[in-house]
């Protein structure tokens, strides 16, 4: 079977600067991927070849074997500052991308606003929401556009803890609700492992990916998993991988 | 120092405000109480009873004209502080402003005309600036080729102070009312640009990377999402370009106009009329302080979702 | 340093600042020493006027040394409008001046108390005129637009000019305010229909195409009944400066008027000082000094008295409050001080 998304040998290159390096990924329909990685390793830039905002350098990114070759809708974006068009109330939001096709579904707005708990919120604007609300609207926003994939760049690192426990808890819901293909990104190990199917760890720059693990937890998975002895173990692989990378490339933030 | 800021209840403000208000009304109208008393000497004309006799210039007769000297004479007068023409009293500004409002004074313009004459000026010249200047900003912002053609001539014409453009347009254009509102739309043109250019280039890349993710077109993000998440900073932009435009207005006033609160306060100079400059220079206050009121106004309406502030949770 | 400390020092520092500013500032003032005959160092006096030709008094007096020679040091300055002038004078920035009979009368009007009319110079009329574009009588003025420099003697010969054929100024015309050179560009763009000025921008009035000339000062009434023009420029003093010391105007006013004596007596010469002044060429110069007439002191007498200018300011006081220019007629009389000129 096709895999949904794929990278083969994917080198991306700004300038004088490498953020990818023949990088081969592949993402099957309907799992959970989550790309973990010290900063500065490229993981935004790889979702960004996935949404089509960028292209490779060399090498081929591809959606459901075809090439990408111009911004991908199929692909929805969540991004980790929301993205809200604040002068446009929850529920239009909502709506914006079906309106453009000139095809507003009131009903199914209505439905995604349920489904991420936002509902009474429909005439409030952006302004107007907690962060945690916000991102929840970004969501449901990208879900009106029925993409095949979901692409979030660390869609809760800019909410306290609480909101984000909660969050990671609606999320996995969803998805699997929808029966969605997601592909993540975080720093939080934690987060991963509480949200993936797999995880892949990805070296510092340039890019590549390093190694992948099955992350095979049960579902559903709770907060209080997080002191298991499975989840420990499998997190402390994960960290010491990660960690390798943190030491060799010591260096400050790049646009990654 | 307790607590920093301090501040005070609106309640509390406004009462503190009023009070600084009335002391100043009181302190205008002390400068010019006339309580002092002076002993001025006054030089009299007296008829001597003696004659000059010459030759008139005009004709060349002869001619005798009485001749005159004086004397001096004391009188004691009141004065005040500050005497007119430098401080009117707060009386006679009030009468005056009066007989402007009621135009008692014929062939000249009231103050209601004088008004309406600036503001039209302002409007137009503000219209002129904001209806070229944003569109041409907001492609400024997105084309950086034309961005980089336009930038040094904007850089240059900036700085020049509208009074600077008066001789130029006065040759092109006369004295007329297309000069005035020339006037203002210079002063005020690349600076509506300026500040459409920064509210275009600010705009959040990830507000346009997830209209596209979307499946926005590019006309579609130009004017679904680009212009609106510019909106705010325009607005804030053409509200200083309105602030400029005044002193646009009044300074091109000064040159040539009958018709102008910039021309009431000077004619009224030539005369030493100054309860009427203190009138006009209120009411220019009164009129900027209105404008802007309305400005806000529009804004809120426009933008509602600038004011509000977090309620869910 | 401790913050009391600081704080009394900066309070002490912009208490100190205004007195700075102020005693930078006062420099404009002049320099008055105590008078100890011929021989002591010579007062400065300032005069506010202009760069028409009819200052050519002063000029003539700074450059021939009748000012040095009467122990006076006279700096001649090109000072804004008329009325500017008279403020110059009230607020001691200047001590002498040449006022526009016009604006001299609405100071007074409004009982501005802080100058002399000392004096007047010149009788030229002739350099005021009123021309219009393809207009050819002035009865054709009906309803039109007239450039004029309001406030001033122009605004008279204009009122003059048309009661002469039966129009008033207040109703059957329109009045532009043209400063100067604005009149020239306000006919010429179209603006109005007509304008009047003085030299030397009456000359160039009339050199638009299409110009006529339908009349000047010397065609109206008041220089018929009067002998003199319609805002004749007068010599003003300074009120505080006069009364400080009355014999040292005297003994300055004299050196004025031998000033203006020279004038009379050496026309050639005077335009070539004219012309090397203002910079214009000397048949203009020439030919606007062609109908001057100069008084010296021999005939301020004559000049200053009701057979003259005291009917033609009455005259004029009356047209000024009838073209609503002041409130009330002036008292014109108190302000002058014919000590200072007596023979």
């Amino acid at each position: 079977m096709t895999p949904l998304l794929a990278a083969r040998g994917v080198t991306k290159a700004f300038g004088a600067t490498v953020a990818l390096d023949g990088l081969d990924l592949e993402v099957e329909r309907g799992e959970f991927l989550v790309l973990v990685g010290a900063s500065g390793c490229g993981k935004s830039t790889l979702l960004n070849l996935f949404a089509g905002f960028e292209r490779p350098t060399s090498g081929e990114v591809l959606f459901d074997g075809e090439r990408i070759r111009d911004v991908e809708p199929r692909c929805g974006m969540v991004f980790q500052n929301y993205a809200l068009f604040e002068w446009l109330t929850v529920a239009e939001n909502v709506s914006f991308g079906p309106r453009l096709r000139g095809r507003p579904d009131p009903a199914r707005v209505s439905q995604l606003l349920q489904l991420v708990g936002v509902a009474d919120f429909a005439r409030h604007y952006p302004a107007q929401l907690s962060g945690g609300m916000r991102q929840r609207v970004a969501l449901a926003r990208t879900l009106a556009n029925d993409p095949d994939v979901l692409l979030c760049d660390e869609p809760f690192a800019a909410l306290d803890a609480m909101t984000r426990q909660v969050l990671q808890q609606e999320l996995a819901r969803i998805v699997e609700e929808e029966r969605r293909t997601c592909v993540f990104i975080t720093h939080s190990i934690d987060e991963a492992l509480l949200l993936a199917d797999r995880v892949a760890v990805l070296s510092a720059r340039p890019g590549r990916v390093k190694q992948t693990l099955v992350n095979d937890l049960p579902r559903p998975r709770t907060a209080e998993m997080q002191l298991d002895d499975a989840f420990v173990a499998r997190k402390r692989a994960i960290w010491a991988s990660v960690q390798e990378e943190v030491l060799l490339h010591r260096g400050g933030d790049v646009r990654c | 120092m307790r607590s920093f800021p301090a501040t005070l209840t609106p309640q509390r403000r406004l009462r503190y405000g009023i009070v600084g208000v009335v002391a100043l009304l009181l302190v205008w109208w002390a400068l010019t109480l006339p309580v002092f008393e002076e002993q001025v000497t006054h030089m009299e004309r007296v008829a001597t009873g003696t004659f000059d006799t010459g030759r008139d210039p005009r004709t060349g007769e002869e001619v005798r004209v009485e001749r005159f000297d004086v004397v001096p004479r004391v009188e004691t007068v009141r004065r005040a502080l500050v005497n007119p023409p430098a401080l009117a009293t707060p009386t006679d500004t009030a009468r005056r402003a009066w007989g402007l409002l009621t135009a008692d004074r014929p062939n000249q313009p009231s103050l209601l005309a004088h008004v309406g004459r600036s503001t039209t000026r302002i409007l137009l010249g503000f219209a002129l600036s904001a209806l070229i200047g944003v569109p041409l900003g907001v492609a400024m912002g997105l084309f950086p080729v034309l961005r980089a053609m336009l930038s040094p001539i904007v850089s240059f014409l900036r700085p020049l102070p509208s009074i600077s453009w008066v001789p130029l347009t006065m040759i092109w254009l006369g004295a007329d009312e297309k000069q005035k509102v020339a006037i203002v739309f210079l002063g005020t043109f690349s600076a509506a640009l300026i500040y459409t250019v920064e509210a275009t280039l600010r705009v959040h890349p990830d507000l346009i990377k997830a209209a596209r993710n979307l499946g926005a077109s590019e006309n579609q993000v130009l004017w679904r999402v680009l212009l609106p998440a510019a909106l705010p900073n325009i607005v804030s932009g053409l509200k200083v370009v309105m602030a400029i435009g005044w002193t646009c207005v009044i300074s091109a006033e000064i040159v040539g106009s009958q018709e102008g609160l910039g021309a009431l306060i000077w004619t009224s100079k030539e005369t030493a009329d100054t309860a009427a400059v203190f009138v006009g220079m209120a009411s220019i206050s009164v009129i900027v302080l209105l404008l802007d009121a309305l400005f806000g106004l529009v804004e809120r309406q426009l933008l509602p979702y600038l004011f509000l502030r977090e309620t869910g949770r | 340093m401790r913050r009391r400390t600081l704080a009394r020092a900066l309070l002490a520092a912009c208490a100190l600042l205004p007195a700075a500013v102020f005693a930078a500032c006062g420099g404009d003032a002049p320099q008055t020493t105590p008078d100890a005959g011929a021989g002591a160092a010579r007062q400065r006096v300032v005069y506010a006027g202009s760069n028409w030709f009819g200052h050519a008094p002063v000029w003539a007096g700074i450059a021939h040394g009748i000012f040095e020679q009467a122990g006076f040091d006279v700096e001649a300055r090109a000072f804004g409008s008329s009325t500017d002038r008279v403020t110059a004078l009230e607020t001691g920035t200047a001590q002498f001046a040449s006022v526009g009979e016009v604006a001299m009368l609405e100071a007074m009007a409004q009982d501005r108390r802080g100058f002399y009319w000392i004096g007047n110079q010149d009788i030229a009329p002739g350099n005021e005129g009123l021309v219009a574009i393809r207009i050819l009588r002035i009865e054709d003025l009906r309803g039109k637009r007239i450039a004029v420099n309001l406030n001033s003697s122009v605004h008279i010969t204009l009122y003059e000019l048309l009661k002469s054929k039966g129009l008033s100024i207040k109703t059957d015309v329109k009045l532009v305010h043209g400063a100067d050179r604005a009149v020239v560009d306000l006919v010429r763009n179209g603006d109005a229909d007509a304008g009047i000025i003085w030299e030397p921008y009456f000359s160039e009035l009339r050199q638009l195409p299409g110009a006529v000339l339908l009349g000047r000062d010397s065609d109206t009434s008041i220089f018929k009944r009067f002998g003199t023009m319609t805002g004749p420029d007068m010599v003003c003093a300074s009120k505080a400066w006069v009364d400080e010391d009355a014999q040292r105007a005297k003994r300055f006013f004299r050196a004025y008027f031998e000033a203006v004596r020279w004038c009379k007596e050496h026309p050639e010469e005077l335009v070539q000082l004219i012309a090397e002044r203002v910079g214009r060429p000397q048949e203009e110069v020439a030919r606007a000094m062609a109908n001057f007439v100069w008084l010296d002191g021999d005939y301020q007498f004559v000049a200053m008295s009701d057979s003259m200018l005291f009917a033609q300011a009455e005259y004029a006081s009356q047209a000024l409050l009838e073209m609503d220019l002041i409130q009330t007629l002036p008292d014109f009389r108190a302000w002058t001080r014919p000590d200072v000129l007596a023979r």
